[in-house]
């Protein structure tokens, strides 16, 4: 893989008009430095128009030679020159020569749906929004169809597989005759901070959201109040909701099934499983109160017509919850699981970010890529075409020892240790459930990562001997299957389902079991 | 995009098999039949100006040539306009609806615009004599800046290389060399006289009442005069020059 040379200005313009609007016309050039490359650039420009002919039917395709793209404004003056993206030949070819459609498809798709960015970018850690967020479409159309049938969600997957950025995406992408609040109730722990977000986190945050709360909030102008303001009114609400959550919540609901008039309302609750989590272990009665606030939820979402819930957590919220007997509060929600991107859109996501990054990656070196890192979960996925682009951009040419070479001294050793902390904080969190959970948790996962797969059974008794009991040790595999990407087997054993993930394990966890 | 003449319209509404022989789809009879040139043309681009790098560098003081790239490709409708003149004039017609991506020579093709006569004859030379244009193409050189006026059909002076690509036989590429002066004259030439002469070539008469064909002509043996005019200028200051260099 290089750094794409845009210094050539000789080449092959792809045009692509669009027959309704011509305004949305856009160019792909395809610098041509000798007669050496007529084959490419004719496999290319041949596949790009069966592409064209066979996706987008309301596009025209023509083909340009250019001398100069510099002075393509003058010469060109009938195309739309500000649209013009600069690929070379081998982007799009196999290393057969075949055309790789596939890319073809995914570039002239974003040119005309023109996400902002066009090409997605890195963002490691943060939510991604607009054009960084990718794909995820049937899954979108899935839930929004599901709610206009009157139906309540709860989203599942794995930690960083992306549930949130999907949701603020639906978020900020809602369908026509929806408002949307999203939520996150991460750090809540009681029945009164999961009103209290919804609040604060929630429809505070969401101007349009706001004309929907109880007429004494309403009036109010919350989105025009200053954030001192915000934070007064809150610690006032809070006080009513410490006296009765439930009737808070009650007024509260009623308000904004009442407000919505022809609208709908959906309500984003991000992120139930630390809040579960954390009611559990932080009083006594953790267990009643969580039963308490999801059976009180469970009667509630019956009731609503125009209130619409999305519940997002851990893949492995409902056995957690069972592993506490708390049992069938969640049963009457649609449940929709969040996979991990499919290889095909595993590649197109890594060709368009390098693409987007100006970097010639060839398709065995982007195979090669997944390889390395084996299942693509997104949050891996964007460490390590982080760290690709930065060598990239530092030496201009990279090749598959240096990818290798990267993988292991860069991504995984010392000076990316920053990018796993927060997965190593999980072990810390694990506490919650007895003062040797993180130990009998790190233990587990030793035994996973040297057995490649661990029996149910052998990993129980390895858990009562580092913990003294058998107590808790369901939820923890429940836990450690979301925040380690365990994978439980048909077999009943447990293995890694992150490549990357084990092997990191290997190099910086395995010898620091006590 | 222009438009098909009415003739040519029914020339391809009768001559193409469905899908292609309506108004909407006949475009898509053709145009992937000349993709090849297409692709051939840039290629080529990019080697010949290869090819001139050296001579770019020795000229670098002054303008040397520039390439053309407004017309690189033939347009439909000339492309039709000329098979059917061929198929209607009921001679052994060579170019037909289905052969005509192999034997029309000039379906893609570039101009390299020069500043002297005498840079013509450098440029068409060193493509002439490339080992490696030589090793993939075939040459065919027409010299239309040496046509005797009772032989001259058009004021156009140009040396045409038609260039056959021997991997692929029958697809060829021509590559027009000329003046600037030869240029803006055939820039004028074809909006006033060649696409209304390719149009109706019996009409010179009714068309050009004012005798504007004549006049165009004229003005291209004008231009030709210029033309030798600033060889002959440039080639003195060349030699004073060289005197300069060599006392």
């Amino acid at each position: 893989m290089r750094l794409r040379d845009e210094k050539q200005k000789t080449g092959h313009l792809l045009s692509f008009t669009s027959v309704k609007e011509r305004e949305k016309g856009f160019s792909f050039f395809f610098p041509v430095e000798d007669l050496d490359q007529f084959d490419s650039l004719l496999e290319v420009t041949n596949g790009f128009e069966k592409c064209i002919n066979e996706h987008f039917p309301d596009y025209e395709f023509t083909g340009y030679s250019i001398p100069d793209l510099g002075k393509i404004d003058v010469d060109f003056q009938e195309l739309n020159t500000d649209r013009i993206s600069t690929f070379e030949l081998e982007e799009f070819l196999a290393e057969d020569q075949e055309f790789i459609e596939d890319f073809a498809r995914i570039v002239i798709d974003r040119h005309i749906s023109k996400p902002r960015p066009l090409f997605p970018e890195i963002v490691t850690g943060a939510l991604v929004s607009g054009g960084d967020f990718y794909d995820r479409k049937d899954e979108i159309e899935t839930i929004w169809n599901g709610l206009e049938k009157g139906e309540n969600f709860l989203l599942r997957a794995p930690r960083r597989y992306g549930k949130s950025s999907m949701l603020k995406f639906m978020m900020d992408n809602p369908r026509e005759g929806w408002r949307v609040c999203y939520a996150d109730l991460e750090g809540g722990k009681s029945a009164e901070d999961f009103v209290e977000y919804i609040l604060k986190k929630g429809i505070f945050l969401q101007d349009e959201c706001a004309t929907c709360l109880p007429d004494h909030l309403s009036n109010l102008d919350i989105p025009g109040a200053t954030e001192m303001k915000k934070t007064e009114i809150i610690r006032e609400e809070r006080q009513k909701i410490i006296s009765d959550w439930q009737a808070y919540a009650n007024a509260l609901f009623n308000s904004i099934e009442k407000k919505s008039g022809e609208n709908n309302f959906l309500l984003i609750l991000d992120e139930i499983s630390f809040l579960v989590e954390d009611m559990i272990n932080s009083a006594e009665n953790g267990v009643e109160a969580t039963r308490d606030l999801l059976k009180w939820f469970d009667e509630k979402r019956k009731i609503y017509r125009k209130i619409k819930f999305i519940i997002s957590g851990s893949e492995h919220l409902p056995e957690f919850l069972r592993a506490y007997g708390i049992d069938g509060q969640l049963d009457n929600l649609k449940e929709e699981t969040l996979e991990l991107f499919d290889k095909t859109t595993a590649k197109e996501y890594i060709f368009l970010v390098l693409a987007g990054r100006k970097i010639v990656v060839r398709n065995e070196e982007i195979d090669f890529l997944m390889e390395l890192m084996g299942n693509p979960i997104p949050y891996f996925l964007q460490l390590l075409l982080d760290v690709i682009i930065s060598n990239c951009h530092k030496r201009q040419n990279i090749d598959l020892k240096d990818i290798k070479k990267i993988y292991y001294k860069e991504l995984l050793g010392p000076d990316r240790k920053r990018n796993f902390e927060s997965i190593v904080r999980q072990l810390d969190r694990y506490k919650r459930y007895g003062e040797l959970s993180g130990k009998g948790a790190e233990r587990l996962l030793d035994k996973i990562a040297v057995s490649k797969r661990a029996s149910i059974e052998m990993l129980k008794a390895i858990w009562q001997e580092a913990t003294g009991s058998e107590r808790n040790f369901e939820a923890m595999v429940g836990i450690i299957q979301d925040d380690f990407y365990i994978k439980h087997n048909t077999d009943d054993t447990l293995s890694f389902n992150s490549k990357l993930l084990l092997d990191w394990w290997n190099m910086h966890r395995l010898s620091t079991v006590q | 995009m222009p438009e098909l003449s009415d003739a040519d319209l029914r020339f391809v509404l009768e001559h193409l098999q469905p899908p292609f022989n309506t108004k909407e789809g006949y475009r898509d009879y053709f145009l992937p039949k000349i993709q090849y040139h297409r692709a051939l043309c840039t290629t080529v681009i990019a080697k010949v100006k290869k090819v001139l790098e050296p001579l770019k560098r020795q000229f670098g003081h002054r303008f040397f040539y520039r390439i053309d790239d407004s017309n690189t490709s033939k347009s439909l409708e000339s492309i039709i306009d000329k098979i059917r003149r061929g198929e209607q004039a009921n001679t052994k017609n060579e170019i037909t609806i289905k052969n005509f991506a192999e034997t029309m020579t000039d379906l893609a093709r570039f101009r390299i615009v020069c500043n002297f006569l005498a840079d013509m004859e450098k440029i068409s030379q060193a493509l002439r004599k490339s080992e490696e244009l030589n090793e993939h193409f075939t040459f065919d050189v027409k010299d239309t800046t040496k046509v005797r006026p009772k032989d001259r059909k058009s004021g156009e002076r140009s040396i045409k290389l038609i260039l056959g690509y021997k991997k692929s036989p029958g697809l060829f590429l021509e590559i027009q060399v000329m003046t600037q002066l030869a240029e803006a004259w055939d820039k004028k030439d074809h909006f006033l006289v060649y696409e209304i002469r390719r149009r109706a070539p019996e009409s010179d008469e009714e068309n050009f009442p004012d005798f504007l064909d004549a006049k165009m002509h004229a003005m291209s043996e004008l231009l030709n005069v210029a033309d030798n005019y600033f060889d002959d200028l440039r080639q003195t200051r060349e030699n004073a020059l060289g005197d300069k260099e060599a006392s």
